[in-house]
């Protein structure tokens, strides 16, 4: 059942392609692949299944992942700005499902360095206006630093050795996802795909979950001690960065690299704390990345473009909340998470944890004035997103007990 | 196993992966991606595993033919100037190949095939983030794809034929990547 969830999205995307000169059958044939895929995931998950040998699994936490990334990938092609095709990004988001799929599903991690790099040499050749070899580095150096630490860590009995490939395995997580320091250059006339909002905000966060479930757990002491430490250090950098950066920054653009930046320094620190509640946080703030951040990107997409800000308003506002982690939304129980977590292990953590979620306030409300007041079904999307994001945040209990960590 | 024909089989490895670092042209990488993947297909044969070396072979044919279709530039384009940190580091990557097959990696295989693995790998990985030429790059990127998926395939030994496939798979895709310019792209 799960080669046919990371099978189907790809056919998809062929369908799409071929079929792209009648548009009608082509959306019918991607939405189709895309949901039998879904349904699919849905089946297979918790199964141990062999595909011609290849092992693959899907434990609950990268179920929840998946689930979301193919609905943050829907409301991708839902959210495409008016006057331009639908099919580019149904075509982008069906190839992007089926590696995510892949990255999720496949237990041998070298697996998924194969598709890492598979995936940034197609993304690296989409049309942008960054030269092709600035947008393959990042994500390529990750998966041959993450296959290195893996090699290092599987076949050799040498602790030096052993801390070398923690050290790599943290490193190839981060360049993959375009984290500092491995940061790319964001620009909105971009289409998205082809941006590096296509790692920060689709693939990484899967790329993440599946750090946490199968390749930390898996390390020596030595290499595992290298991987948390410099996760934390990593983590602490990229909230720094982000928190400075976007009040530096003159661009909006640039404000939604550095928030997005300053999220995912939480979720290093979070994964980084090694505690059943940091863990928490981490998928929370994963989910919030997909499912609140990047809708919200795509909205915001157009008037970034044309540098307008709209007025405060009470709209304004509660987006502004949503981006904050502000109550009731559900990047409040992953703060609270992680705050309660870094205490435990370090007041003077969370202290500065604390001060800098509050730095991110104004920004917030930066940010959503370029959201401004979104378009009727944009409207509609942004209502059904902020109740499910309010149920998770209201009560985060089962969706945590579920990925095991409640 | 101390096989002479398994050493040669990762020279020839290297020489392929030393002819595609230092060809700026389709020609020499073609060829560079041709010979490496026979270098690594002949060390899988003369360790018993003819279904594996033909895939392995495939993939660097395949591979080749796409990467001389998807590229422009013509001929050889072996040495060319400023090329010399080039000859250095296939010269250090081979001898330190050598060293790490034998004495400080273990696993998987032999360490003739641990020996061609790494060098093909590491060279490949120097050129992918080197290179200022995109060509360069997906060409690079399929060799390390090959090498890739024969470590994890000599590594799973049950799934060891589907992981080559698709790691074959893989490298034809990447190599056959078209340019942005002939993507219509660089806007």
């Amino acid at each position: 059942m799960l080669e046919l969830a990371l099978g189907l999205p790809a056919a998809g995307a062929i369908a799409v392609s071929v079929l792209r000169r009648k548009r009608g059958l082509a959306v019918l044939a991607g939405l189709l692949c895309g949901g039998a895929a879904l349904a699919a995931l849905v089946e297979g998950s918790g199964r141990d299944e062999a595909f011609f040998g290849i092992q693959l699994q899907l434990p609950p936490p990268l179920l929840v992942m998946g689930v979301a990334t193919f609905v943050a990938g829907a409301l991708a092609v839902i959210l495409v700005p008016p006057g331009a095709s639908r099919l580019p990004m149904l075509l982008s988001v069906l190839a992007g499902l089926s590696a995510v799929t892949a990255i999720a599903v496949l237990v041998d991690p070298l697996l998924m360095v194969l598709v890492v790099l598979l995936v940034a040499c197609g993304q690296a050749a989409l049309p942008a206006l960054r030269p092709f070899v600035e947008r393959m580095r990042a994500p390529a150096f990750g998966a041959l630093a993450l296959a290195l630490g893996l090699l290092f860590e599987g076949g050799v009995d040498a602790p030096p050795l052993e801390k070398v490939a923690g050290l790599a395995i943290v490193l190839g997580f981060v360049a993959m996802v375009g984290l500092a320091p491995y940061l790319q250059a964001l620009d909105p006339r971009e289409p998205a795909p082809a941006s590096p909002m296509a790692w920060l905000a689709f693939l990484g966060p899967g790329i993440a979950a599946v750090m946490a479930v199968r390749v930390a757990p898996q390390l020596t002491a030595d290499a595992g001690a290298a991987y948390t430490e410099v996760l934390l250090a990593l983590g602490l950098f990229n909230i720094g960065l982000g928190a400075v950066g976007s009040f530096l920054s003159k661009g909006a653009a640039d404000g939604w690299r550095y928030s997005l930046l300053a999220d995912w320094g939480l979720v290093l620190v979070a994964f980084g704390l090694s505690t059943p509640a940091g863990a928490g946080a981490a998928y929370l703030l994963l989910l919030s990345i997909l499912l609140v951040r990047l809708p919200l990107y795509l909205i915001a997409r157009p008037a970034l473009v044309r540098g307008e800000l709209a007025p405060i308003s009470p709209w304004t506002l509660v987006i502004a909340a949503g981006l904050a982690g502000a109550a009731p939304f559900m990047g409040f129980p992953a703060r609270l998470l992680l705050l309660r977590s870094a205490t435990v292990l370090a007041w003077p953590l969370a202290l500065m944890l604390a001060l800098a979620m509050l730095a991110w306030l104004p920004q917030s409300v930066r940010l959503a004035r370029t959201v401004g007041r979104p378009g009727r079904l944009a409207t509609v999307v942004l209502c059904l997103l902020g109740a499910i994001s309010i149920a998770i945040g209201v009560y985060p209990a089962p969706l945590l007990r579920f990925v095991g960590v409640g | 196993m101390n096989d002479p024909l398994a050493l040669a089989a990762a020279v020839l490895a290297w020489f392929g992966a030393v002819v595609m670092v230092l060809s700026d042209a389709r020609r020499g990488m073609a060829v560079g991606l041709v010979v490496l993947g026979s270098g690594l297909a002949l060390e899988r044969a003369v360790a018993g595993q003819p279904v594996l070396a033909t895939v392995i072979l495939a993939g660097g044919l395949l591979a080749a033919v796409s990467s001389l279709r998807g590229s422009r530039a013509r001929g050889w384009g072996l040495l060319a100037a400023g090329s010399t940190p080039r000859v250095v580091l296939c010269i250090v990557t081979g001898a330190l190949a050598l060293y790490f097959a034998r004495a400080v990696i273990e696993e998987p295989a032999d360490w003739q095939a641990r020996a061609a693995i790494l060098a093909v790998g590491v060279l490949g990985a120097a050129r992918l983030l080197s290179a200022s030429d995109q060509r360069a790059t997906l060409t690079a990127a399929s060799a390390v794809a090959l090498a890739l998926s024969l470590d994890v395939a000599l590594v799973t030994p049950a799934a060891g034929l589907a992981v080559m496939i698709t790691g074959a798979i893989f490298a034809t895709i990447i190599s056959g990547l078209p340019s942005l310019g002939e993507a219509g792209a660089d806007a």
